[in-house]
């Protein structure tokens, strides 16, 4: 019976908050100008945050230009290039229409833009729902403690999770990369590559405890 | 009270990458409804998914930034949808019934309880809510696949362990199992299969066409 949580995810689970917890000097305003001191790279959270409250055209040209070849990217690993460049574009267009409804401190702003995408390809792809939770739902049941404002931002969390990624062992991200990018399932998977099932969910497993971990002991540094 | 039997990390990972079915994905959303602490473990595979999303690159046509910008309109209004005062059910399951614990059409099974079959799009799952009688079995089974059960209402026992409000059971073909309702009151859940479930007894399998499960 898989009934219990496995143990590397609840360390995962038990470790998270401390994730986003940065150590003292981390802390970053969320008034944060766009340029980072440290690369010169634009700050997209900081830009779309802004696209929500001004809809500057300008700033949407700019977040447009770094999002869109990776949209399209992402769509053209499981449809054809026309529909490929049509989802990107229905993508970015809904970017800006819910630009405002962007909270920086559940994530990164290319996290959200990836779960946008995912479902736009869910939809044109597979013609399928996918149900999620809705924060404003009476039945909602909260996190206990409210978010406090010294939270780790999506960004900062997001940029140590991408080196991570670049060091990871190959055969760990080729499953990252075909549950994420070709649409299979972790079973699917195991076929193709023709593995067992649980090598696979291990290798799987193994990649995200890494990934978690490196966001985690950042964040416990004092 | 937060849940305390939680989802697997493969659900989790398949669930964030967007590969997982429909009726997997029900099951999924109605616990992260009710779960904060997979809510902060989605976040995490999320931004899995965001950051893998930064590695890629293929360029737009030519056109594209002033196709997108033609486009561009009034802001969705970020009013969010009337919402009812109160709910049981998380909303992800009310917009497959069409409300909450009142809309439920209850099909009875025998006198063993009652359920109601959803239907989705993935042609894959089978997704259906249960009542299962304050202090009743359902009756012993095991699975040919693998079957998510989420508690919405009440609670059950499963040999030792139990499973209340937002906790999910996840078993498999190795699983056979006896949930039986707690004495308090019926207990509601949302049950997805993949396969037909089987059934220990010769004389519930010998009805189990007809009666849909």
């Amino acid at each position: 019976m898989s009934l219990e949580i496995s143990p590397a995810a609840e360390t995962w689970h038990k470790r998270f908050p401390a994730a986003v917890r940065p150590a003292p000097g981390r802390k970053r305003s969320k008034s944060a100008g766009l340029m980072q001191s440290t690369d010169a790279e634009i700050d997209m959270s900081v830009l779309l945050v802004r696209i929500g409250r001004t809809r500057d055209v300008a700033d949407f040209e700019l977040l447009f230009r770094h999002f869109a070849p990776r949209v399209k990217a992402y769509m053209a690993r499981t449809g054809s290039a026309p529909a490929a460049e049509e989802l990107m574009q229905e993508t970015m267009v809904a970017v800006w229409n819910k630009a405002g409804l962007y909270h920086p401190d559940r994530g990164a702003a290319s996290t959200w833009i990836f779960t946008i995408a995912r479902n736009l390809r869910i939809d044109a792809f597979r013609r399928e729902r996918h149900p999620e939770f809705d924060r404003n739902d009476p039945a909602f049941q909260p996190e206990s403690e409210p978010a406090a404002d010294d939270r780790l931002e999506g960004e900062e969390s997001a940029k140590l999770m991408r080196q991570a990624l670049t060091v990871l062992p190959p055969d760990q991200a080729e499953v990252l990369r075909l549950a994420f990018f070709e649409d299979k399932s972790q079973s699917t998977i195991a076929s193709a590559l023709g593995v067992p099932l649980g090598t696979v969910k291990s290798r799987m497993r193994l990649a995200f405890a890494k990934l978690r971990g490196v966001v985690e002991s950042s964040g416990d540094r004092s | 009270m937060t849940p305390r039997h939680h989802i697997a990390d493969d659900l989790l990972i398949d669930y964030a990458a967007g590969s997982l079915a429909e009726g997997w994905s029900l099951a999924v959303a109605t616990h992260l409804s009710l779960c904060p602490d997979c809510r902060a473990r989605l976040a995490a595979a999320e931004a899995v998914g965001g950051q893998l999303l930064e590695t890629l690159r293929l360029d737009p046509a030519p056109g594209a930034w002033a196709a997108v910008r033609a486009r561009l309109g009034a802001p969705e209004n970020a009013a969010t949808p009337p919402q009812p005062q109160a709910a049981v059910l998380p909303k992800a399951l009310r917009d497959y019934i069409g409300g909450d614990l009142e809309a439920i059409r209850w099909k009875a099974i025998g006198t063993a309880g009652a359920q109601m079959r959803l239907k989705t799009a993935d042609g894959k799952t089978q997704v259906r809510l249960l009542k299962i009688p304050a202090g009743q079995p359902v009756p012993e089974h095991s699975h040919r696949g693998r079957e998510l059960t989420v508690v919405l209402f009440g609670a059950f026992r499963d040999g030792e362990l139990l499973f209340a409000r937002g906790d999910i059971e996840d078993a498999d073909e190795e699983t056979q199992h006896i949930p039986t309702a707690m004495p308090e009151a019926d207990c509601i859940c949302l049950a997805v299969t993949d396969a037909p479930l089987r059934f220990t007894s010769w004389l519930v399998r010998l009805v189990q066409p007809v009666l849909g499960i």
